[in-house]
């Protein structure tokens, strides 16, 4: 029981990050810009969210800096890609190749190591401590070491929601995404809209680093995004861009990664279990392809 | 006079566009561009559109001289315009793509409610029947294009620009617009038709400009005018009218017999059993998208029917690879010029070679043989009047009517008895159009078999000894030469039968 409830609670841990990078990638998929940069964009948000608070030990400016940074890293995608018309997969992973490079090279500069830095003075995200839920044993458990950002990650899924599904804005993205000749045929700056929803959407992916380097533990280990960006656009892949489809794929991915880290210590062997979480994207991916195809035959 | 363009000239490069094109447009009226393909109609509009700047001359509407730097800034004047592509959200609905630019809000949110109330009355105000909330995707061609006109009303638009309107719709889709055409003429709206169909033009418009080589070369009223006299103005000579005389009819060339085929679960060919016999021109009149790209496919063995045979001089090729078919006396115009008939970025020798590079004397032994390709290659563009710089530029270079002529050359040549012949003649000018026409016809006094395919019914039906119908799949009438009306068959193609008529 208790290992179960912990199963959970490290489920709902590995959904935030994954749900924030496949709301951004959602947006990115619905104005036709194919954001894989997502991943280079993740890893060095994060260790810009480390470096702020390792030097500056202010918990909301490292917050700010993720965002900034990650905004930043979109804008470059997104104008490289709509603007200069670069091939988004090269653009992407250029992007993804020097986030690698500039995190390690800082890393090795600024902290002269190379694998992965954890100062056991630094205090990350404070850990939310609800006032009823503590005191119920199971759900307690649920719920236990969850942060301000993991709780956001659910209300932004429903507010990208209702920016994409309700509001003008959002019917004009998701119209010039279906016709890019269509809206500019009546006067819409498309390239404007995609670079500025790129851009800003760009923010989601810095609160997700934020989660990885300040969230459970405070340290910054090379590659630490861990191909969590290709898991989200996968995600992003299996819920068509909706937002509230993201909570559940994003579930999807973030049980297996939560599963194959309890079996550790099992007898099955490590390496199989962290394939776990890439033999279940290819699954699903699959599996979901196969159905989609099915249900367009009849 | 709600506008008026003044002495505007437009080049691209060396090509002159528009050399000191005046006109003008009265209130309520219908006015008529007319002019081959390339004559300038279009890029005079895209002018007033804002989608071009002219080089020099001065556009003024409602009395104020105008400069457009987008289609923003025609739309604010007042001018809208539906393209002849239309310019859809197909997952949308018919209102949301109404409603786009200028939606019906309350704060940052869409107004759902008031969205459908909106586009509801606005279609009732000028009689345009359409379902506001039906997704475009599952609407019809001439559903598509009335929310176009809808969403230009939307934006009250007092001058309406259509460019080749009827291009894409069925015989009864074009009587319902030019219905509506009028409704709005008489709704005080300004409209402009461009077009090269003549019938249309003498329908409805007012006045007519006719255009060539980019200049405005006359100026007519309709009441003073005939279709005769418009197509001399608009090629510079009388059209050639085809009187092509009696098929020599020999042994049948190519055969079907009860072709189907079913594609994921969907009968897409119905037991399709036609004949096209030597020295015959066999039409296939439908509206795209009816089966006859299918029907041509399995034919040249693109694809391999579910059941049935097809036979070509009397050999069975059903199923057999393409070549094989092709060397059993077949040449393929295929539908799409740059998809299937041509290699945009080859050059004319090498698009003039497909298919006959494995053949002395253009090869031997596996090298390729220039000089010979060359030679070859220039021959054909002099024989078919193909205009280009060199036999060595690029397909994509020629202008769609002559990378047309060249395909057609290319697949004449061959000699072979049977010809499928698909949409020869779409989106070319009048001008290869006749010669592409009379290159089929010398084909058949040759005593070829030649079935043609195309959703142009005029075309059919001057060409055709024989014509099939097809709809959904199925051949529905068949018809000796000049026994059936265009009203009729078009009511056969989309599904009515001779009794529905009244």
């Amino acid at each position: 029981m208790m290992y179960l409830a912990q199963v959970i609670n490290s489920t709902l841990r590995e959904i935030s990050p994954i749900l924030l990078v496949a709301l951004c990638a959602g947006v990115c998929s619905k104005v036709q810009v194919f954001n894989i940069a997502l991943e280079g964009t993740l890893l060095t948000s994060a260790f810009f969210a480390f470096l702020t608070h390792y030097f500056l030990h202010n918990i909301f400016l490292s917050v700010a800096v993720a965002m900034a940074v990650a905004m930043c890293m979109s804008f470059i995608m997104s104008f490289f890609i709509v603007r200069l018309k670069g091939q988004p997969m090269i653009v992407g992973m250029a992007l993804n190749t020097f986030a690698r490079g500039f995190t390690t090279f800082l890393l090795s500069v600024i902290f002269n190591t190379k694998g992965a830095v954890n100062p056991s003075d630094m205090k990350g995200l404070t850990k939310l401590s609800l006032p009823v839920i503590r005191d119920i044993p199971f759900v307690s458990t649920v719920f236990s070491s969850l942060t301000a950002i993991d709780y956001l990650s659910f209300v932004l899924a429903v507010v990208m929601f209702v920016i994409m599904y309700r509001t003008v804005i959002g019917f004009r993205l998701r119209a010039l995404g279906m016709s890019a000749s269509a809206a500019s045929s009546l006067g819409v700056n498309v390239q404007r809209y995609q670079i500025a929803a790129a851009t800003l959407s760009g923010c989601l992916i810095g609160l997700a680093g934020c989660l990885l380097t300040l969230g459970r533990s405070t340290m910054f280990i090379q590659d630490i995004s861990g191909a969590r960006g290709y898991v989200a656009l996968a995600a992003n892949n299996l819920c068509k861009g909706h937002p509230l489809g993201a909570i559940l794929s994003s579930a999807l991915f973030g049980f297996t990664t939560a599963l194959a880290q309890s079996l550790q210590g099992t007898a099955i062997r490590q390496q199989l279990l962290q394939c776990i979480p890439y033999i279940s994207t290819i699954a699903a991916m699959a599996v979901y392809n196969a159905y989609a195809k099915r249900k367009a035959a009849h | 006079m709600i506008f008026e363009m003044k002495h505007i000239t437009k080049t691209y490069g060396k090509v002159v566009a528009n050399d000191d094109v005046s006109l003008h447009l009265n209130r309520g009226e219908i006015l008529a561009i007319v002019g081959e393909n390339g004559a300038g109609k279009s890029t005079i509009m895209k002018i007033l559109y804002g989608l071009e700047k002219p080089d020099s001359g001065e556009i003024v509407v409602g009395g104020k001289p105008c400069r457009f730097r987008n289609p923003s800034d025609a739309m604010a004047a007042g001018i809208g315009m539906v393209q002849q592509h239309f310019m859809l959200f197909e997952p949308m609905t018919v209102a949301e793509n109404i409603v786009f630019k200028n939606e019906v809000r309350r704060g940052p949110f869409i107004d759902r409610a008031k969205t459908l109330e909106t586009v509801e009355a606005l279609s009732q105000r000028y009689g345009l029947k359409i379902d506001p909330g039906a997704r475009i995707a599952d609407c019809p061609v001439g559903l598509r294009q009335r929310v176009e006109i809808l969403k230009i009303l939307y934006q009250n638009a007092e001058i309406i620009i259509f460019d080749e309107p009827s291009a894409v719709l069925t015989p009864l889709e074009v009587e319902a617009l030019l219905e509506t055409l009028r409704s709005l003429a008489a709704a005080g709206k300004s409209i402009v038709l461009i077009t090269h169909k003549l019938q249309e033009v003498m329908a409805v418009a007012d006045r007519i400009y006719v255009m060539r080589q980019g200049r405005v070369v006359a100026e007519r009223l309709a009441s003073e005018t005939d279709m005769n006299e418009l197509a001399v103005l608009m090629v510079g000579h009388p059209l050639a009218s085809y009187d092509i005389g009696r098929p020599l009819t020999g042994e049948t060339l190519l055969e079907t017999r009860d072709l189907c085929l079913t594609e994921g679960g969907r009968d897409v060919l119905r037991r399709i059993s036609l004949h096209v016999d030597a020295g015959e021109i066999v039409g296939i009149a439908g509206v795209s998208g009816n089966g006859q790209s299918d029907l041509v496919s399995c034919i040249t063995g693109l694809r391999s029917p579910t059941s049935g045979t097809v036979t070509v001089c009397g050999r069975d090729v059903t199923g057999r690879p393409v070549r094989e078919i092709r060397d059993a006396g077949l040449a393929h115009i295929p539908e799409d010029r740059y998809i299937w008939g041509s290699a945009p970025e080859g050059t004319l020798e090498e698009n003039t070679l497909m298919g006959k590079q494995d053949e002395e004397p253009f090869s031997s032994r596996g090298i390729v043989s220039q000089k010979e390709i060359r030679h070859y290659a220039e021959r054909l563009i002099g024989d078919f009047a193909v205009k280009a710089a060199s036999s060595q530029q690029k397909m994509r270079e020629l202008s769609g009517g002559n990378a047309q002529k060249l395909i057609v050359a290319r697949e004449l040549s061959l000699g072979t008895p049977v010809i499928i012949c698909c949409e020869p003649t779409r989106g070319v000018d009048i001008g290869a159009m006749e010669s592409i026409h009379r290159r089929l016809l010398r084909r058949r006094g040759e005593g070829a078999g030649i079935l043609l395919v195309s959703s142009e019914l005029t075309e059919i039906m001057n060409l055709s000894d024989r014509i099939y119908v097809i709809f959904e799949g199925q051949l529905v009438g068949e018809f000796p030469r000049g026994s059936m009306d265009d009203r009729r068959l078009g009511l056969l193609m989309v599904g009515g039968t001779l009794a529905d008529e009244q």
